[in-house]
């Protein structure tokens, strides 16, 4: 991670079109300022409500803010010319992996960006063999999407936004419809790609275990960033997390529980590794 | 289980007639279907049967699949047939009873169109068989594209085409899953008037409806994220070309052509 | 007479299609009345399969399901009637609503009980308190509500028809942390007032640890085990196997037991683990 910014939120503030003309609905974001870097993996936490969602469509230049401002690699979302070189940059996926997937077939569909950006024939095959082979799915390019598992289709759809060549993936909720292994499957995915091409994550989640593997974490609640910092920092603020309906990862419950009964465990647990390492050094110290 | 559905009927493969440009197969069956309806007798038909199923053999689709596909059009083919022999009382007369004739023209007859019908459906069946619907769609696209200059855009019917096609299977997975669920609850949609039945559609609809509003909109939102923009400036992936195979094929037609015109003027007409 | 018993039973899909598929291989299941058990299995493991048998939506290739001793399958009747009695709730419920108002969804299978209106209405008022919808609500679009709301609504339609047997698919899926909480305490909650049985479905570990008495683990459409949640969580090695999970808690007191500490088997829960450590480390300064 370096200190490159990718994408500058600047005191952005958005609310829907209510059901009256001309009236807008409670805000959904608040003034929010955040910096996302080049090559970080951030998540983002929040309840279901807080505003995550209309984060990824100010950051792609799908809706504009109502005040402040917006910049995708320094180009400002509010110029619309420059609306397709942003979302070139900053992909996204959804929640539903059913409904974001184009084509009748897994290679016809991650063509589908490249295609529309105007791409060579030949570039585009190189592209999508390429981001076929990087997910993991390129044995499956002749497939029939709708036969595909859940955490499949994800890594087709997370594909089709390599084929492009973004250099920010926006995963929004991105494992909550799948089961176990499809979510170890997508999250093994995502941190490869964080990791080896060095591509910006931020995935938007309310796993407390999906957000612990991230470089920084964001806690978003009634359209505010409340907490940002490394995951140790954030799940360090128990109250606050509570408060706005998240939780800690078991790990640390089980640290807190046995603080409680006044055994108390050093450093800061997350992990069951971390809960591991840290029994075992209590352990020698109390030898 | 109902996540099973294959689209159309497609058999992957890579046989010569797989390999075929999907707008020369559009043609070419296109042209094949009238060269069927050339034929004027016997020996006309016979080369064109030959080939029907010389073709089907190319292709390496098993005969008992193609023979599969001729079930729902036994009725029509025996129907045809029976109407033939009845009705049809030219050439020697071999059987009668009271006003009913049976004779050799109309059994000939009788045997011509069968055989033309099957000779129809397996070639029009080998363009489902051995092209994918992407690919079908693609090369619709493509051989559309003159109507551009009429305002009427391929691109958007193709675009069209190619989310039904996506969606279809989506959608009756959804309404299998919905009618189980009302069902749960005690929904009754198999007894009663028909409109007692149309009212227990309801629901079973409205959820179908409202959801697929939601899929709609999460589409178009996905395809907008991945820089939709329509048909202008779009590339494609797939390069259409035609080939050396196709080259032949277009030679082999005409030579078809060629021999059932032949054919025709040399024999006697049957029809 | 067991609540619902499984007899040999074999359910294989598309019979007669090159897709033919066997989703259960002569299950034999007994469950008692009371209490809240919990199926887990991976997806495609035939758990999906095996509850829609309960309910009689689908009828077995061979063998027999009964319902306090009834063969559900006898005639077309007892297959509708006994839908009334074992109430199923599918996956993504809120999906299915389709009524004008909360009130007449959540009053649709009472109405097709054929019970008068107002046996009608106290159904669904009880039904709609054991989910905390509250009858200001009643008069409402279920379309206009919150998410968590109207799976609250939709869960409710099933309860509203007062089954012995209720069972519950993934009743989670999807909800963030709080979300999650509560329709896990509505669900004990109204095994408490209502005295029945509930049965749950789920590949959340956390969720059955939380809530469930008894766990039948469905593999390979066999039942590969069956007992308390103490037996089942116990032998987490075999779960892996089975591309299941374990709660972290149990991870945890599993890996310290690798590491040669004497801890116990069967722990599921943060309180339990607490619990086991205190008195293994008492015992230890003990010695």
């Amino acid at each position: 991670m370096n200190n490159e910014i990718m994408i500058q939120i600047q005191n952005a503030s958005y609310a829907y079109d209510g059901d009256d003309e001309g009236v807008k609905s409670e805000p959904v974001l608040r003034n929010l300022s955040l910096d996302i870097y080049r090559g970080e993996f951030l998540a983002i936490l929040g309840h279901n409500g807080s505003g995550k969602s209309t984060l990824t469509r100010l950051c792609n230049a799908m809706a504009q803010p109502d005040s402040g401002k917006v910049f995708v690699d320094g180009m400002d979302t509010a110029n619309e010319a420059l609306e397709y070189a942003i979302r070139e940059k900053v992909g996204v996926v959804m929640q539903n992996p059913d409904n974001q997937i184009v084509a009748t077939i897994v290679e016809e569909d991650v063509a589908f960006g490249p295609e529309n950006l105007g791409v060579e024939p030949s570039e585009i095959r190189r592209r999508v063999d390429d981001a076929l082979r990087r997910v993991g799915m390129y044995e499956y390019r002749g497939h029939e999407p709708h036969k595909l598992s859940g955490g499949q289709k994800q890594r087709v759809a997370i594909a089709g936004i390599l084929a492009m060549q973004t250099e920010c993936i926006i995963l929004d909720e991105p494992t909550a419809m799948l089961d176990p292994q499809g979510r170890q499957e997508v999250l093994k995915t995502i941190h490869e790609l964080n990791r080896d091409m060095g591509i910006t994550v931020v995935l938007i989640t309310h796993f407390m275990d999906e957000a612990v593997q991230a470089d920084r974490v964001a806690v978003m609640d009634e359209g505010k960033i409340l907490l940002l910092g490394t995951p140790r920092e954030v799940f360090a603020h128990r109250e606050v997390l509570f408060d706005s309906g998240l939780d800690i990862p078991q790990s640390a419950k089980l640290a807190d529980r046995l603080a409680q009964f006044g055994i108390c465990l050093p450093g800061s647990i997350l992990t069951p590794e971390d809960f591991l390492a840290s029994f075992c050094a209590y352990r020698e110290g109390k030898k | 289980m109902i996540k099973d559905i294959t689209l159309g009927q497609y058999f992957p493969g890579n046989s010569p007639i797989h390999r075929l440009d999907p707008r020369s197969k559009l043609v070419l069956v296109f042209a094949l279907l009238i060269i069927i309806f050339l034929c004027q007798n016997f020996f006309s038909l016979l080369l064109v049967s030959a080939f029907s199923l010389f073709c089907v053999l190319l292709s390496r689709i098993p005969l008992k699949t193609m023979l599969k596909g001729l079930k729902t059009i036994v009725f029509v083919i025996l129907l045809t047939s029976i109407l033939q022999i009845f009705y049809n009382h030219d050439g020697k007369l071999l059987w009668q009873w009271k006003s009913i004739q049976i004779t050799t023209g109309g059994i000939s007859m009788a045997i011509f169109i069968t055989v033309r019908i099957i000779c129809l459906i397996f070639i029009s069946s080998l363009l489902t068989y051995t092209t994918s619907p992407t690919l079908l769609t693609d090369g619709i696209e493509r051989l559309l594209k003159p109507l551009k200059k009429i305002h009427i855009e391929p691109h958007t019917l193709a675009m069209m085409m190619t989310i039904a096609l996506r969606f279809i299977p989506t959608l009756i997975e959804e309404v299998d899953h919905i009618i189980s669920a009302q069902k749960a609850r005690g929904a009754d949609l198999e007894s009663g008037n028909l409109i007692k039945r149309a009212k227990a559609l309801i629901p079973i609809l409205i959820p179908l409806f409202v959801n697929s509003f939601r899929r709609a909109y999460d589409l178009a939102y996905a395809m907008e994220c991945r820089c939709y923009r329509g048909g202008d400036g779009r590339t494609r992936m797939r390069v259409m070309k035609l080939s050396a195979v196709d080259y032949l094929a277009y030679v082999i037609c005409a030579l078809l052509l060629a021999g059932v015109i032949v054919l025709n003027i040399f024999f006697e007409a049957v029809i | 007479m067991s609540l619902v018993e499984v007899k040999d039973l074999v359910y294989i899909y598309g019979q007669n299609t090159p897709f033919r598929k066997t989703a259960l291989d002569h299950v034999f299941l007994t469950l008692e009345e009371g209490g809240i058990k919990a199926i887990i299995g991976h997806t495609g493991s035939g758990k999906s399969t095996l509850i829609q048998h309960l309910n009689a939506l689908l009828s077995p290739t061979s063998g027999t399901v009964y319902f306090e001793g009834q063969n559900v399958n006898e005639s077309k009747e007892i297959a509708y009637q006994i839908r009334f009695r074992v109430g199923l709730c599918f996956q993504y419920p809120e999906y299915q609503l389709f009524e004008s108002t909360v009130y007449q969804d959540i009053a649709f299978g009472p109405k097709n009980m054929g019970l008068d209106e107002k046996q009608i209405d106290s159904a669904v008022r009880k039904a709609a308190s054991y989910v905390g919808i509250t009858p200001d609500l009643f008069e409402q679009s279920p379309f206009d509500l919150s998410g968590g709301q109207k799976r609250r609504i939709a869960m409710a339609g099933v309860m509203a028809m007062e089954p012995d047997l209720l069972i519950l698919d993934e009743p989670t899926a999807g909800l963030d942390p709080r979300g999650r909480k509560q329709i896990l305490s509505f669900i004990r909650d109204y095994k408490e007032r209502s005295g029945k049985t509930v049965l749950l479905v789920s590949h959340s570990m956390d969720d059955v640890a939380e809530t469930a008495d008894e766990v039948i683990v469905v593999n390979e459409g066999k039942i590969a085990m069956q007992g308390s949640v103490r037996e089942v969580f116990s032998r987490s090695e075999e779960l892996t196997g089975m591309g299941l999970t374990v709660p972290e808690s149990t991870r945890i007191i599993e890996r310290l037991r690798a590491e040669g500490y004497s801890l116990p088997t069967g722990i599921f829960t943060v309180e339990q683990a607490a619990t086991a450590i205190r008195d293994f480390l008492k015992g230890a300064t003990a010695n």
